[in-house]
């Protein structure tokens, strides 16, 4: 009853977001397209690397591919005490005067891109991690929300390029979801994530309120929650399109959630002033939704797991009390009976399952991906529900118990 | 630009949607539910038509009791009822009414044909095993969930065996009768194999050890295969089958 009740609660919390992102999306569907840049102001774009040889290539050429005036660009490489050939693979890109090649100690990516934004000679600056490449006119899309002075920052549209294994596609479909979240935040002016990938910032803001907070676990967010703060805006195109390799490994994934998570939680509190209704939509809908959505869903698929593992043990049980005979479950009595039992609970999973396809769906129309999503939903459909509260539990045990989280080499 | 000042009005109209939804969502359910029960009730009625044209060719034939009868069907579909009002019992939980009663008339269509089985091995002269289970879903019965999948397991291996389930705690005259007739009572679950009552949880091997080697020599087939001896195709004509999937049961 309880299982009932928790499951209808997510239900009602998770129906009442969801339509009230679509109907934000669709009621501002006439303002998806870019503004022009009128101007062209310089650009510098910092790319902290650490062992990234087999990436930098690409990164690099794409950002010197950029549709954007040659002398308006600004590249600095910062090789962040590498181990392996990276510096030796920026090199040969250095006699391009739009390059900027730096070696440092290894001090973390934090402290390497504050050298860059230190020798920054643009107005505006945007990071871009080594594993990561933009599109060609992802910049030109972009700039144009600068004509207003109060945007200080223009995020773009961060996807998983050639996602193979399975865990790359949930990353895929997970990044592609929050292709179109972003887009909807920024409707509602409440975006309190700037990508660390190509994000663009007015270097000015710097400049006024200090540069990357280098014993951040996420300094994307604390930027973006520094921005809301001094009551300025952050804008999104979202087919402004930046890629980024997902992790094979699960543990990576772990680490590099445990770090986004805990990073999310550690820079809410630290700006909790947002939680006010001066925020408007941000500090009254969409911060509190992103905490009570881990709470619920941590719930019920805390119960889920319960549910499983005792239906597990069942059958468990009726193995062991019949000689562990398996020919029992070659059996199978199918009727549609069971089938189409049309529960309340199954119809409006049924309707948040549709607004999810629907969100993905206008993600890829409006972002232009091309590669198919099918396959990675439906992964993502089945066990993201686990790995959300999992991560989140992780991150939150880390709050709780002060342990640090590894980043490159740091701990922070 | 984006402005983050609340939109008072679209928040109350998302939740006035998503309200809606939610009742209409609920609604449906219901009538789905609802229509699931009708279609079960509408099945007990077809099933008690077909029993009692079962008695009476059993009437009819008394003279050749055994060369004609056959119930095949029925007791498919009387397992197959069983099996759904199981589903709809852990979909509605075990106190809705409308259920309770369609299960008290589902326990004397099994009572019934216990009682066809039982005079038509008499009459054939053959040994058709039974196996009556009593269990209780109260909270006051630990081992009948396991019982329950025990015998899912059993009739599964053993496809002429029948198995009658009933819930303990309902009563009417017939079902009292039984089990006065069979001292039902004490530690739950309670079996009656064969006319011998046992109380307890059993495995799967001290079941067997009550039942009949032409029982533990018939093993399933794959659907579709017919049996070539007359003799195996009788016995299967006589696998009424109702057990009742109480392993599905929510405790």
């Amino acid at each position: 009853m309880s299982g009932n009740l928790l499951t209808y609660a997510a239900l009602y919390f998770g129906l009442f977001t969801a339509l009230f992102f679509m109907v934000t999306f669709f009621e501002n569907s006439g303002r998806l397209k870019n503004p022009e840049p009128r101007m062209f102001p310089k650009v510098t774009v910092a790319v902290a690397v650490y062992n990234g040889e087999d990436h930098i290539s690409k990164t690099v050429e794409s950002l010197l591919n950029i549709d954007w005036p040659r002398e308006k660009l600004e590249v600095i490489i910062v090789d962040d005490g590498s181990t392996d050939n990276s510096y030796t693979a920026a090199k040969k890109y250095a006699s391009d005067k739009r390059v900027v090649l730096l070696q440092q100690e290894n001090r973390g990516k934090n402290k390497a891109v504050n050298v860059a934004l230190k020798l920054a000679t643009g107005e505006f600056f945007g990071v871009l991690d080594v594993d990561s490449f933009v599109e060609r006119d992802c910049l030109r899309k972009m700039m144009g929300y600068f004509e207003n002075e109060r945007v200080m920052a223009v995020t773009p549209s961060l996807k998983v390029y050639g996602a193979k294994t399975w865990l790359q596609k949930i990353q895929m479909m997970e990044f592609l979801l929050g292709v179109y979240l972003r887009k909807v935040f920024s409707f509602l002016g409440a975006i309190h994530v700037t990508p660390g990938c190509f994000s663009i910032y007015r270097k000015a803001f710097f400049d006024r309120t200090g540069p990357y907070d280098e014993e951040n676990l996420t300094e994307d967010i604390e930027v973006a929650c520094r921005i809301q703060c001094n009551d300025y805006a952050i804008e999104n195109a979202i087919d402004a399109n930046v890629y980024t390799q997902g992790f094979k490994k699960f543990g990576l994934l772990y680490n590099q959630r445990l770090r986004w998570y805990k990073g999310f939680i550690d820079n809410v509190i630290s700006y909790k002033r947002m939680l006010h209704p001066k925020f408007g939509n941000l500090g009254m809908f969409v911060l509190p939704s992103a905490f009570l959505s881990v709470f619920l869903t941590s719930l019920l698929s805390a119960y889920m797991l319960v549910k499983l593992g005792q239906g597990l043990w069942k059958q468990f049980t009726v193995l062991k009390y019949t000689g562990f005979d398996l020919t029992q479950y070659l059996h199978y009595d199918f009727d549609l009976f069971y089938i189409s039992n049309f529960n309340a609970i199954l119809i409006l999973n049924l309707i948040a399952l549709a607004w999810s396809i629907t969100a993905v769906y206008l993600a890829k129309k409006h972002s232009g991906e091309k590669s198919s999503i099918i396959l990675p939903f439906v992964i993502f459909m089945f066990t993201y529900v686990f790995l959300y509260p999992f991560w989140w539990a992780g991150a939150g045990y880390c709050r709780l118990t002060g342990k640090k989280i590894r980043w490159g080499n740091r701990y922070l | 630009m984006n402005e983050r000042r609340i939109n008072k009005h679209k928040y109350a109209a998302v939740f006035a949607i998503t309200t809606l939804i939610f009742i209409l969502g609920i609604a449906a359910g219901n009538y789905y539910s609802g229509k699931k029960l009708s279609e079960l009730s509408e099945l007990s009625q077809a099933i008690q038509l077909d029993t009692l044209g079962a008695e009476l060719q059993f009437l009819l034939i008394a003279y050749e009791p055994c060369r004609l009868f056959n119930v095949t069907t029925l007791g498919n579909e009387l397992y197959s009822i069983g099996s759904k009002v199981d589903f709809m019992e852990s979909e509605l939980g075990s106190d809705n009414k409308e259920l309770l009663g369609l299960k008290a008339y589902y326990n004397l269509l099994e009572l019934r044909h216990w009682l066809l089985l039982k005079q038509a091995g008499g009459q054939c002269n053959q040994k058709f095993d039974r196996i009556l289970y009593f269990y209780s879903n109260k909270g006051d019965c630990d081992r009948c969930e396991d019982e329950g999948g025990v015998l899912t397991y059993l009739r599964r291996k053993h496809p002429t065996l029948s198995i009658y389930s009933f819930d303990i705690n309902i009563d009417n005259p017939a079902l009292l009768t039984i089990k006065q007739l069979y001292n039902v009572g004490g530690e739950l679950p309670v079996l009656v194999i064969n006319d011998k009552t046992y109380n307890g949880f059993m495995d799967s091997k001290e079941i067997e050890e009550g039942l009949s080697i032409s029982t533990l020599q018939q093993r399933a087939v794959p659907e579709g295969i017919t049996s070539p001896s007359f003799q195996q195709k009788q016995a299967q004509s006589f696998s009424l089958l109702p057990l009742r999937t109480a392993f599905l049961r929510k405790a």
